[in-house]
């Protein structure tokens, strides 16, 4: 539009140079058609007011690392009137890694719906936020435009899920389980000090596990259960420092990768890492390992490490971070992933590439 | 946190979806159309412009047949390439089949427009037609078979562009054809601009809505284009209507911003050689002189005498033909200095300074304390052409790095000429009062015209002479005296010498001082009575007397009453009498070519004269001086002709001066001028045509540079004086050396009187101011060319655009935009109204419509009581109303707008409620929203 402006600005400079140089009608004529019609035009455009509608929505709730995310643009002009280009200003932004991408497109306004898709390829993994900034109508001119309406939210999310293969957990990660203090809410134990629920007696019950106060006013016997006290497991912390796109989507990736392994495995455990503060999820299966991959991939490069020892974790602690720092004062036994190419100081911890999160944490794990 | 932008993720080009709803084939019928209007304005314009004779209609056809064909292959893909290849075919064969009438119809095409060109350059651009090979076609017939061979090029052209939606490239593509009419301000037809702007601005509203980064697929509705271009022909058409062409007057404003820009850049820039009238060193084509207009900018800055009126000559036409003046080859001039001996000839354009001198030294005792005025011009060329050198009459020597070009005019040694120079002269002199011309009296820059007897007597009229023939006559007894002041009287001592010769005194014993005295007087004597034997007036006879005035040598008669041998004047003074013997042989030797007519107006000129009454001694006598005849030959000239700056052009094959004096009777300084030349050479008045600018009196201050604006260039009539050369003479009506209007004021006199302005002594130049306030011409008349000639549109003073046609714009843009006003107004009104009453909140929405039908009920409509409740229980509920109550109260509001508006009594009331009140409601079944 700047550019119509522009250019429609230095033809009336010529037509005003004509005007003054050339003493025929023909200069006038030209001079103030150049200078009606725009006038014309926007006088035109003024009813365009409110009857161009845009609408953004994700087409995908996830897609994975390296596709193409598309939203989709869903326009509507209501009016009879011409109008001029839709030009839309629009951002995509990769809360993970901090990358983002300005862009803007310009639509001719036909008349009626249509739909146009944003494009964006996203090569990480992340919460992919597009964002609408600036949506305008012009006139037939270019001169003048417009703000269209906006209907529903300006921005849309997606999420860009790395590719995850889970791997076989190894029998030390299984055999240290030790005692998290608490209970399994779903399944009895036999820990009696934790009640779990009342029940009707079967044969074979211990007399000690009798209710009888409970029995009496039922009338039937019915015995305590006591609960299942559910092992600690493993803890993995995210560290995610800033750091380059590709050492973060490895850092997230090897998270992802170790989370999934266990829950696999069956192995209950703690995934935790810090947004300014720090957060933490029980991953007992995949539902709750979703929620935490969600939650985890929209979280943002932070500008200072862990302090790990934050992490009160008895059970081992695998710690995944772009940077070595925030691995010195973890509790021994604990295993380091370093993601990126560092610079890591030398035995520091395992070594993970950028894009081979995968082998690396499979061959650490191995090797455990 | 900062955020960094890096190659990871990346924006890739938006795609489609999901098309609009739109005729796809709409946008080729736009193209089509678009190409149509814009080669149907192109040709119309071209045609109109350039006065071409070619046939419309096959142009019309064929363009736009070829300009949509080609649109179509470019859109068929495949079969368009194949049907692009049998159109290539076909044009192909066009071409090698009509190949020889193609060239020749390029020749027919090319004489159009270059003539149609210079007839409207006022001479800056000369001309000179082909000749057409001989072909069985008419020449239409041939221009239009030219037409249709490179209308397809252009056609092809025009259609891509269109095709790409290069809307500056084809506006480019069609206007670079008009420039050359435009410079020369010829103008298209308005409604051919109207078409193609129309057509332009449609091609760039497409390319608009479609956007510089358009999706393909997704293509703007044509209809967009369509609207434009009907638009943009409604504005013009308003346009028009309400300010005409003819109507339209160019305000002072701008032509002062013009000529303030124009100064500028004159100043800052280098010279711009200048053409056209009075900046022309070539042959100057009068068929072309159809009309001249100024601009009013300065063209020279002058220093010189205050209160002389001078002439700046630039240019000498020597020979006519064929409409055509055309400069002094030097032939002449170098065959007459073969023929002398004298080493460093005067050049005759030093005749008038010389003679002067001469005359000077041997002016009468009465007054010897007159000196002949010599002066010095100081010119600074700002804006004329460079390589003329404007120069005064008198001249006494030439600028540096000038030099004579033969016995016409001067020219500087250097190719690109000068911007600065200073020119000395003499002042013409009047030798009886001792004063300037313009001191005694006279009112105009011209310098008399004298018989041989009036120069040579004041040539050798020094006291020596004087003297010593007085005591001559006086000891042979004749008192000559009249009336006892001494004062020497010729016609008294032509009557003594008559008795003298008739009594025999002649052979009395004289010394040989007497006798020389006697044959000088003798001499004189013949020569007067030479010169007053005019026996009748016919052109023959008049040729044959001024024959003899301009070519006999001064003879004296003998004691036996013959003509003797001529008179041998160097025993008087013998520098006089070189001179005067080397200007009496110039003059012989000149007299014949500056005499000369073309044959073939021969007849007319002398039918014109006889006509004025030159034959019958009506308008003149036999005493009467050349410079009274030519004036006689000017009043004849201003009583039947009048001065306008757009005569207008001759036809083809009609003699320009045939045409001025017999036909059309109008025409400005170069055409009276030319005819004045050329009817004193039909008397055998030896006169050439010449050009250059007038200073008045009143334009020149002491010490001071003064401008001198393009609007004095001048053509005027330089007349032989024997014994003083080439003096100049003032044959356009209206101009006097004491107040001198310019040419600008000088076209204000109004076309439809009888007669031309007052004679050159009584033209007041107030008079003529002021009639230039109200009778300015239309400048749309004035052929001028905007830039690059000394010429432009006349600044018509006084008059801005007509304030009716700025009312009547006003009005009508009113009136539209309250049309468009009520109608949007009425459509945002209901709009509104239907949102509110679809709203997802259908409390909202009740209530909306409840006060939709409170204000219906304020102008008298009855409401149904369960609207009431709807609305109230909408408004004070806490409960939600179900879709079904908000769908009964729209239809509540529906029925009572319905019965409202049929309640009103005439189509006025109905007007009102629905367009002025906005109150009728009709709410349609709203679409479901996806």
């Amino acid at each position: 539009m700047t550019a119509r402006r522009l250019l429609w600005g230095a033809g009336l400079v010529g037509v005003l140079l004509f005007l003054i140089y050339y003493t025929e009608y023909l200069s006038f004529f030209v001079c103030v058609l150049w200078v009606a019609l725009p006038v014309c035009s926007g006088l035109l455009f003024l009813p365009l007011r409110g009857k161009v509608q845009v609408r953004l929505r994700a087409k995908d709730a996830t897609v994975p690392a390296g596709e193409t995310a598309e939203w989709l643009l869903d326009f509507e002009n209501r009016s009879h009137l011409p109008a001029g280009p839709i030009w839309v200003r629009w951002t995509c932004e990769d809360v993970l890694t901090g990358e983002h991408v300005r862009k803007k497109a310009v639509f001719p306004a036909a008349r009626g719906s249509w739909q146009i898709a944003l494009r964006v390829e996203a090569p990480y993994c992340g919460r992919l936020l597009c964002r609408l900034e600036r949506v305008r109508v012009c006139d037939v001119t270019g001169l003048f435009s417009l703000s269209c309406r906006i209907a529903g939210e300006k921005s849309a999310d997606t999420f860009s899920l790395p590719p995850l293969q889970a791997v076989d957990i190894l029998p030390p990660l299984r055999r240290e389980e030790s005692e998290s203090g608490e209970y399994d809410r779903y399944r009895p134990g036999t820990d009696r000090t934790e009640p779990f629920g009342v029940r009707e007696y079967r044969p074979g019950d211990p007399p000690r596990s009798i209710h009888w106060k409970l029995s009496e006013k039922r009338g039937e016997l019915l015995v305590r259960e006591g609960s299942l006290p559910l092992p600690e497991g493993p803890a993995v912390v995210v560290d995610l420092c800033e750091a380059p796109p590709e050492d973060l989507d490895t850092a997230a990736q090897a998270a992802l990768l170790l989370s999934m392994s266990l829950v696999s495995a069956g192995v209950r455990h703690r995934l935790f890492w810090h947004d300014r503060t720090l957060w933490q999820a029980e991953i007992e299966n995949e539902d709750t390992w979703a929620q935490a991959a969600g939650r985890l991939l929209r979280t943002p490069p932070q500008e200072k490490p862990l302090a790990a020892a934050a992490v009160a974790a008895q059970a081992p602690v695998l710690y995944v971070s772009t940077n070595a720092a925030g691995a010195a004062l973890l509790p021994e036994g604990s295993t380091v992933f370093l993601c990126g190419e560092g610079p890591f100081p030398a035995g520091a911890g395992i070594r993970v590439p950028a894009g081979s999160a995968a082998e690396a944490v499979a061959a650490a794990l191995a090797e455990a | 946190m900062r955020i960094r932008k890096t190659e990871g993720l990346s924006a890739l080009p938006p795609a489609v979806r999901q098309q609009p709803k739109h005729a796809r084939a709409a946008g080729v019928v736009l193209d089509c159309v678009l190409l149509a209007a814009l080669l149907g304005g192109f040709i119309g314009a071209v045609l109109d412009t350039y006065q071409l004779t070619a046939f419309p209609l096959p142009l019309y056809g064929a363009g736009i047949v070829s300009a949509v064909a080609v649109r179509l292959c470019l859109k068929w893909k495949r079969a368009g390439l194949i049907f692009g290849i049998v159109l290539c075919g076909v044009w192909g064969w066009f071409l090698f089949t009509f190949f020889s009438q193609i060239t020749a119809g390029a020749v027919q095409f090319l004489n159009e427009v270059l003539g149609g060109l210079a007839r409207e350059s006022s001479n800056s651009l000369q001309f000179y037609p082909w000749t057409l090979p001989e072909t069985a076609e008419s020449p239409q017939w041939l221009e239009t078979l030219f037409l249709l061979a490179v209308l397809p090029v252009l056609s092809t052209l025009l259609a891509l562009c269109v095709w790409q939606k290069r809307t500056i490239l084809a506006g480019l593509l069609l206007v670079v054809w008009m420039v050359p009419a435009l410079y020369f301000t010829i103008l298209p037809p308005m409604w051919a601009v109207a078409v193609v702007l129309a057509a332009l601005a449609a091609l760039s509203a497409v390319h608009t809505a479609a956007g510089r980064h358009a999706l393909s697929g997704l293509q703007a509705p044509a209809k967009y284009g369509v609207f434009s271009f009907v638009a943009v022909l409604l504005c013009a058409a308003v346009l028009l209507f309400s300010l005409p062409p003819a109507a339209y007057t160019r305000g002072e404003t701008l032509e002062h911003v013009r000529a303030v820009m124009e100064g500028f850049l004159d100043a800052a820039g280098p010279n711009r050689r200048r053409t056209g009238l009075a900046n022309t060193d070539g042959p100057v084509n009068m068929q072309n002189a159809s009309g001249v207009s100024f601009s009013g900018r300065t063209v020279l800055r002058v220093q010189g005498p205050a209160g002389e009126p001078l002439y700046l000559k630039s240019y000498v036409g020597a020979a006519y033909e064929a409409s055509t003046w055309t400069p002094p080859d030097g032939s002449v001039f170098e065959t007459f200095l073969e023929g002398q001996a004298v080493q460093d000839a005067l050049n005759p354009q030093l005749f008038p300074a010389r003679f002067e001198d001469l005359s000077d030294q041997n002016n009468m005792d009465f007054a010897p304390e007159q000196e002949n005025r010599l002066e010095t011009l100081s010119v600074e060329n700002v804006g004329a052409n460079p390589r003329c050198l404007y120069v005064p009459y008198g001249l006494t020597a030439l600028p540096e790095n000038a030099v004579f070009d033969g016995d016409a005019r001067a020219v500087f040694t250097s190719f690109f000429g000068e911007t600065s120079y200073a020119v000395p002269f003499t002042l013409c002199r009047d030798d009886s009062a001792g004063t300037t011309w313009m001191e005694s009296g006279g009112l105009t820059a011209e310098w008399p015209v004298y018989y041989p007897s009036e120069s040579f007597s004041l040539l050798f009229r020094g006291p020596a002479n004087t003297q010593q023939i007085y005591s001559i006559i006086n000891a042979m007894g004749q008192s000559l005296l009249e009336d006892g002041a001494g004062i020497f009287n010729y016609s008294l001592m032509a009557r003594a010498i008559d008795e003298m010769t008739r009594y025999g005194w002649m052979n009395t014993n004289h010394t040989d001082e007497e006798r020389l005295a006697l044959r000088f007087l003798s001499a004189w004597t013949n020569q007067q009575q030479r010169e007053r034997a005019v026996s009748t007036f016919s052109v023959e006879s008049l040729n044959a007397y001024y024959e003899g005035l301009y070519t006999a040598p001064l003879a004296p008669i003998t004691a036996e009453g013959v003509e003797g041998a001529p008179l041998d004047l160097s025993a008087f003074d013998a520098e006089t009498a070189a001179y005067w013997d080397y200007e009496a042989a110039y003059r012989a030797a000149i007299y014949e070519p500056y005499t000369q007519v073309p044959d073939a107006l021969r007849q007319v000129l002398e039918t014109w004269l006889s006509e004025q009454g030159f034959e019958r001694g009506d308008v003149y006598t036999a005493t009467d001086s050349m410079d009274t005849i030519a004036r006689a030959i000017a009043d004849a000239l201003a009583e039947t002709c009048t001065y306008t700056l757009s005569p207008g052009a001759p036809p083809e094959g009609v003699d320009f001066i045939d045409y001025f004096l017999n036909e059309n009777h109008k025409g400005y300084c170069v055409h009276f001028a030319t005819a004045e030349t050329l009817l004193l050479r039909t008397l055998g008045i030896p006169a050439r045509y010449a050009e250059g600018y007038y200073l008045p009196a009143t334009l020149l201050t002491e010490g001071a540079f003064c401008d001198v604006a393009d609007s004095r260039a001048h053509a005027w009539v330089e007349i032989y004086s024997p014994g003083l050369g080439w003096v100049p003479f003032e044959a356009t009506p209206g101009y006097s050396a004491v107040t001198t209007p310019d040419n600008v004021a000088q076209s204000t006199l109004d076309d439809s009187t009888s007669s031309a302005a007052a004679s050159s002594s009584e033209a007041p130049a107030s008079s003529a101011a002021s009639q230039a306030e109200t009778e300015s011409a239309p400048a749309s008349q004035a052929a001028s060319a905007s830039s690059g000639t000394a010429s432009a549109a006349p600044a018509a003073p006084g008059q801005a655009i007509p304030e009716d046609g700025v009312r009547n714009v006003l009005s009508l843009l009113a009136f539209f935009g309250l049309l468009a006003a009520v109608v949007f107004g009425r459509h945002l009104f209901v709009q509104r109204r239907r949102e509110a009453a679809f709203r997802p909140d259908t409390n909202a929405a009740v209530v909306a419509m409840f006060a939709y039908l409170k204000r219906l009920e304020s102008h008298g409509a009855e409401l149904p009581p369960e609207a009431v409740r709807l609305g109230e229980k909408a408004r004070f509920s806490q409960h939600a109303l179900t879709a079904d109550e908000c769908a009964r109260m729209r239809e509540f509001a529906a029925g009572t707008s319905r019965a409202f508006f049929a309640r009103q009594p005439n189509a006025m009331a109905r007007f009102s409620v629905c367009y002025l009140q906005n109150l009728c409601y009709r709410p349609k079944r709203r679409k479901e929203r996806k």
